[in-house]
């Protein structure tokens, strides 16, 4: 079983844009209609800016440490233990990403499309798909990647132009009103769950072709917040805002809307394609997960761990699969953790990264 | 004995999910709706849908016993639910909804609440939310027997409203947007209102909705200025008596500005209008000579009639109506959003000033010169 | 009597024994005496009366000597190929390679004189990849033959040929080719290595071979080409690939082959540019067709009907009104109807091929319909998926979708669209975790290249004179004036 575990820029890319917009893309403009309005374009822009720059700090982490994970040199400059509580806390955050993303997203296909077929059977089939696809290493993965991330972009893209010629401008205005400053900064904690995902940098090794990735991440990040506010601009003006700011999944009902020569319902062609590149989403964070503990126990052989964790992850979604929860305590620690682990421990990691290596260039 | 494990996990993961496939349903196991037409009958909900008849006679191939390619079911109840119990048990297969065209709502419901079907239609997911919808007074039963039920009403009327859409003539607006206008602060929008004219489906009007519930009627032959105000690019053409003749011209919607203002709690409107008027034909014989001065004047008279159409629909919804149903309010919100939130957009459009500036060009035909000088 | 002598008359009476249907001839000589064997079915009789029976006696008659092997070999013997050697171990495997074998009852040399000739078909035109405009000659089961087929077309002293003998029985000679200064080191190194590894009694076919050079055994996909012609297989060459003949099968083998290669026709390139891109575009779009358009038909009409515009959901319910399957029964069924149909038409005798071509059509065509048992738009789409699979050049990648196709139809009648979608990653994480020879396999797609993206739809050697980048070969520019 090959383990190779490189990835290139573009790859990288893929990567980051494909488990960043898993679900959020499709919430984005319920999330924006229910705490900015129309002005969210700000905190948006302002979001993307903050975890771009997170991204550009994990990707120069990686470029320290070539060939290396987390894990990996953690265990050296941290020693065994803060390591493996390190890499214990990612394996909780991308259990609850999982988690949360599995209910959203089979929660959606639920409701949408499969109405009477039971969530056992979707997540089911999920799990074991993304499981088989996270036992191939990285290097399979992050291929992948780059075959269906370019396709779900065009195909976006496509819908995403379609919406915005036959939306009204006038839903989409005013673009700013000076009242509403303060929501605008304080919709930035709501920020967090469509960032998140930003950590899986963490779990591949960088090696010399990846020198360009942090330019790679940030501009990467910064076309996520752009895809974030096309999607949403778009769908306040063919849906309007008072509308989205019921639906979940505004983008899909905005996709309902648009008028289209052949295909009466064009979010049917989303849900192919778009569901290819969420279920990758959370397949790569599967991925992360399955590298991770591979390196805190590597006697355990790699399928018994990608099958442990698919059983583990099926039993929690079927006790979490609802999909209208409000104030829901997972999203709640989730925003916390992905606030911490993709701003402040990689800092954190960095600075220490820096000491050290000038400390041995002083010897 | 682990990959023996492992392949028996599978299997069962399989066989589970092939116990059923849950959502499965053919196209043809299913009531095809064309069209809905909601009413109120003594204080009752009452439904007709027109449902395709895929169950044609005739084998296979096609050939059909009856040409009858539609049936119309009732169903009447206390509350919605109820008039859908009603049908669900008249139809031998469950209700498609997916494929309706146009929602018709007759006078009697829309003058009580038009709310309450727009958010039933909202959460229904399976809704196709792109139906048209239009208002009538006519029978329903007579409206949805026109064609003898070899033809759809409802793909007619949205097939009518489309081809004036098209052609310039019409807003065309979908469901949707009613749901976004009821679900805002404010809300005023118009209706295509259908009827009956010798023998045939014809656009008769707008009806007005104002809040949750139509209020007025807005006839055929009053509309233009409405038209001009709200529709993408419109083309109307008009008949202007000059001189001796009636000349024909196509009138066309080059630009239009609309500019809110605010000052000392007046809201002011300012909208500018820019047309072309494209001499078609005249009346009489020909041929016409005519000068550039003449040209003026059919100007000058033409934007006097278009300006008083303007201002006529614009008073219209003033003073009969009392309500803004051409989105002045979005404009109004869009250039000054903080005094949007604080007044309450009614009383201040009843009172807002509209200053309606018009200016046209006419020109003629391009293939064709009325200048021209006989050579005789 | 002498050492010579009786190692001699042991010899003979050893080579008698084995039953191998062997001929002999004697001729006496001054003081001793030689002795001819061969196995007449494989050998050229005429021949062997001609250059070896007819100067041995001249010679034996005459001379006053005795006639030692090596005295043969270089006085009296006409034939070309020969050879004197002293292993008596290897006479028999000489016997059954072709080879006479001439005894001297005064010598512990023995002489070797090939003289084989197998009966074998002439060569014919290509049956698998048919060219409107490209040569007409294919690879036929004689290995000589195919190597003649090359060295006629590549006149290149850097091209080389690696025999190697497969099969503890069978003894299968297998010619690995490439072009030594354009072909990886690596990978000629791979495939010989591969081929000497091979533990079997027997190899027939070149599929046999196949199957051992693999580097995922269970895998749908093939990862090596079949190459049935040989300007094809030329062209391969220049590319840098390796091409392996083996003696007795009439389709040769390239390596690596990555999934788009599988495309492309050689007529891509003696075609106009556009028209060959045109054609590529087409059959990529007619994979991705035979793969989906039943499973696109059965999740549009029972799950997504919604996706259909209101009138045609009405027609299709009409069309299906009569119907007694549900949609997803009828594609299964349908479907396997058609491999049916494929499979029998392989192998029913070419003078009634045509008549049950009529009868099948009449049968499925419009005894279906008009029954009521299929739909006529499953119909349609089921014979589109049948058509659209003829159109990939290499037939071992449509095997893959032929199975692939029912798996992909099976989730999608359970789940829809997300059966689908589901269902095609799992496909694509398949493809792109094959390596053929250290390629991978969905190279240039993944991982991206831009350049050999763009060659991927149009091939030319007047637009793109490098070999392609992903094949590292030793040598990447074509040698012309740029």
């Amino acid at each position: 079983m090959p383990m190779t575990n490189t990835v290139n820029n573009r790859q990288l890319f893929y990567i980051l844009f494909l488990v960043l917009t898993t679900y959020d893309s499709l919430t984005i403009p319920y999330i924006m209609a229910r705490t900015t309005g129309r002005g969210g374009w700000t905190t948006i822009i302002a979001a993307s800016l903050i975890f771009a720059l997170a991204a550009v700090v994990i990707a120069k982490l990686q470029n320290m440490h070539k060939g290396k994970m987390i894990f990996d040199y953690c265990t050296e400059m941290l020693g065994p233990v803060l390591s493996y509580i390190i890499s214990a806390a990612y394996i909780i955050e991308y259990t609850l990403l999982m988690v949360y993303l599995n209910s959203q997203v089979f929660g959606l296909i639920q409701t949408e499309f499969l109405t009477r077929t039971p969530i056992w059977a979707t997540v089911s089939l999920g799990l074991a798909v993304f499981g088989f696809i996270a036992y191939k290493g990285i290097t399979n993965v992050a291929r992948l990647f780059e075959i269906i991330a370019p396709l779900y972009i065009i195909s976006s893209a496509f819908i995403l132009v379609l919406v915005l010629t036959q939306g009204d401008i006038n839903n989409v205005l005013p673009l700013f009103e000076p009242d509403h400053i303060i929501d605008y900064v304080s919709a930035l904690k709501d920020m967090a769950l469509p960032f998140m995902g930003l950590t899986v940098i963490t779990v591949i090794p960088f090696t010399s072709r990846n020198k360009k990735a942090p330019k790679w991440a940030f501009f990467g990040v910064l076309f996520i917040g752009a895809n974030y506010l096309i999607n949403m601009e778009s769908s306040f003006s063919l849906t309007g805002i008072n509308t989205l700011m019921h639906y979940k999944t505004g983008v899909i009902e905005t996709f309902r809307l648009v008028d289209f020569p052949v295909i009466e319902r064009i979010d049917i062609l989303f849900l192919t394609v778009g569901y290819s590149g969420m279920f990758m989403g959370i397949t790569f964070i599967y991925t992360a997960m399955t590298e991770h503990v591979c390196r805190m126990f590597p006697k355990i052989k790699r399928h018994f761990i990608v099958l442990a964790i698919g059983i583990i992850i099926f039993i929690i979604n079927m006790f979490y699969h609802d999909l209208r929860r409000e104030n829901d305590a997972i999203s709640i620690v989730l925003s916390i953790m992905v606030t911490f682990m993709s701003i402040v421990l990689p800092i954190f990691l960095l600075i220490m990264s820096k000491v050290k290596k000038s400390a041995q260039k002083d010897n | 004995m682990h990959k023996k494990i492992i392949s028996m996990l599978q299997v069962a993961v399989l066989l589970l999910c092939c116990s059923g496939c849950w959502d499965s349903k053919d196209i043809n196991d299913k009531a095809i709706l064309a069209t809905v037409l909601l009413d109120k009958q003594n204080g009752n909900y009452v439904f007709y849908v027109e449902v395709a008849h895929t169950d044609r006679s005739g084998g296979p191939e096609g050939q059909s016993a009856s040409p009858e390619k539609f049936t119309i079911i009732r169903g009447e109840g206390k509350t919605l639910i109820e008039a859908r119990d009603e049908l669900d048990r008249r139809l031998k297969y469950p209700i498609y909804i997916s494929a309706v065209r146009s929602l018709i709502i007759t006078q009697n419901f829309a003058r009580e609440d038009i709310a309450e079907y727009f958010n039933r239609l909202r959460a229904d997911v399976e809704y196709r939310k792109k139906v048209i919808s239009v208002t009538t007074d006519a029978d329903p039963e007579e409206l949805l027997n026109i064609f003898g039920r070899e033809e759809s009403v409802g793909l007619y009327i949205e097939k009518t409203l489309d081809q004036m859409t098209s052609y310039r003539q019409m807003i065309r607006r979908s469901s949707s947007i009613f749901i976004e206008s009821l679900s805002s602060k404010y809300c005023g929008f118009l209706i295509p209102d259908i009827g009956i004219n010798q023998n045939m489906i014809d656009v008769k009007g707008f009806s007005v909705v104002l809040g949750s519930k139509v209020v007025g009627f807005i006839p055929a032959n009053e509309w233009n200025g409405i038209i001009f105000i709200n529709a993408g690019r419109p083309e109307i053409e008009y008949v202007i008596p000059f001189e001796d003749k009636m000349l024909t011209f196509l009138i066309s919607l080059n630009n239009r500005d609309i500019k809110p203002t605010y000052k000392n709690g007046i809201v002011k409107f300012d909208l500018k209008f820019d047309f072309k008027a494209e001499l078609q034909y005249t009346s009489g014989r020909c041929p016409c000579k005519f000068t550039e001065k003449q040209f003026d004047q059919m100007s000058d008279i033409i934007t006097s009639v278009l300006k008083k159409d303007i201002e006529d629909a614009i008073n219209t919804s003033q003073r009969k109506f009392g309500g803004d149903y051409f989105d002045f309010n979005r404009r109004f919100h869009a250039a000054y959003p903080t005094q949007y939130h604080k007044m309450s957009w009614d009383k201040a459009y009843s009172k807002a000033e509209f200053n309606v500036q018009v200016k046209v060009k006419t020109k003629e035909l391009k293939m064709f010169d009325y200048r021209a000088h006989g050579a005789e | 009597m002498s050492n010579a002598e009786q190692r001699f008359n042991q010899l003979t009476n050893y080579l008698i024994k084995q039953n191998l249907d062997m001929s002999q001839r004697e001729i006496p000589f001054e003081g001793g005496r030689l002795r001819i064997f061969f196995i007449k079915q494989i050998i050229d009789v005429p021949l062997l009366s001609q250059n070896v029976i007819r100067p041995l006696i001249n010679n034996c008659a005459r001379s006053k000597k005795p006639i030692t092997a090596e005295h043969a070999l270089n006085r009296i013997l006409f034939s070309s190929v020969c050879s004197v050697s002293k292993d008596d171990a290897a006479i028999v495997d000489l016997l059954l390679s072709g080879n006479v074998v001439i005894l001297f009852s005064n010598d512990e040399q023995y002489l070797i004189v090939k003289l084989k000739r197998i009966e074998h078909r002439n060569i014919s035109e290509p049956e698998i990849e048919y060219s409107l405009r490209g040569s007409k000659d294919c690879f036929i089961e004689n290995l000589d033959v195919n190597i003649s087929l090359i060295r006629y077309r590549i006149k290149d002293n850097m091209l080389r040929l690696k025999m190697i003998d497969v099969g503890k029985r069978t003894k299968t000679r297998i010619a690995i080719v490439y072009i030594e200064d354009i072909a990886s080191d690596v990978l000629v190194g791979e495939i010989q290595k591969r081929i000497e590894d091979i533990n079997i009694d027997g190899i027939v076919d070149s599929g046999e071979i196949q199957e051992f050079l693999l580097n995922k055994k269970f895998s749908l996909f093939p990862q090596m080409g079949l190459v049935e012609r040989s300007d094809f297989a030329c062209r391969l060459l220049l590319g840098g690939r390796v091409i392996t003949l083996v003696d007795g099968s009439a389709l040769a083998l390239s390596a690596p082959a990555t999934f788009l290669e599988f495309f492309y026709s050689c007529d891509d390139c003696y075609e106009n540019k556009f028209f060959g891109m045109f054609m590529r575009i087409i059959r990529y779009i007619s994979l991705f067709a035979a793969l989906t358009a039943s499973s696109l038909y059965v999740a549009l009409t029972s799950f997504h009907t919604d996706a259909l515009p209101s009138d045609y959901a009405i027609l299709l319910a009409e069309m299906n009104a009569a119907v007694p399957f549900p949609s997803v029964v009828g594609a299964f069924l349908v479907e396997f109807l058609m491999e049916i149909i494929r499979e029998s038409l392989l192998r029913v005798p070419r003078r009634i091929g045509s008549a049950i071509g009529v009868v099948g059509a009449i049968v499925i065509g419009q005894a279906a319909i008009s029954s009521g048992l299929f739909s006529p738009l499953l119909l349609i789409i089921a014979s589109l998926s049948l058509l659209t699979s003829f159109v990939v050049p290499d037939y071992t990648l449509v095997n893959a979708v032929r199975i692939l196709k029912f798996i992909l139809l099976l989730f999608t009648c359970l789940f829809g669209f997300y059966g689908f979608s589901i269902f095609m990653c799992l496909i694509l994480a398949e493809l792109v975790s094959i390596n053929s020879f250290g390629l991978p396999y969905m190279v240039p797609l993944a991982p991206f290249n831009r350049y050999d993206f763009f060659r991927a739809f149009m091939e030319n050697n007047t637009i793109s004179p490098f070999r392609k980048k992903y094949m590292h070969n030793k040598n990447r520019k074509r040698t012309r004036k740029i």
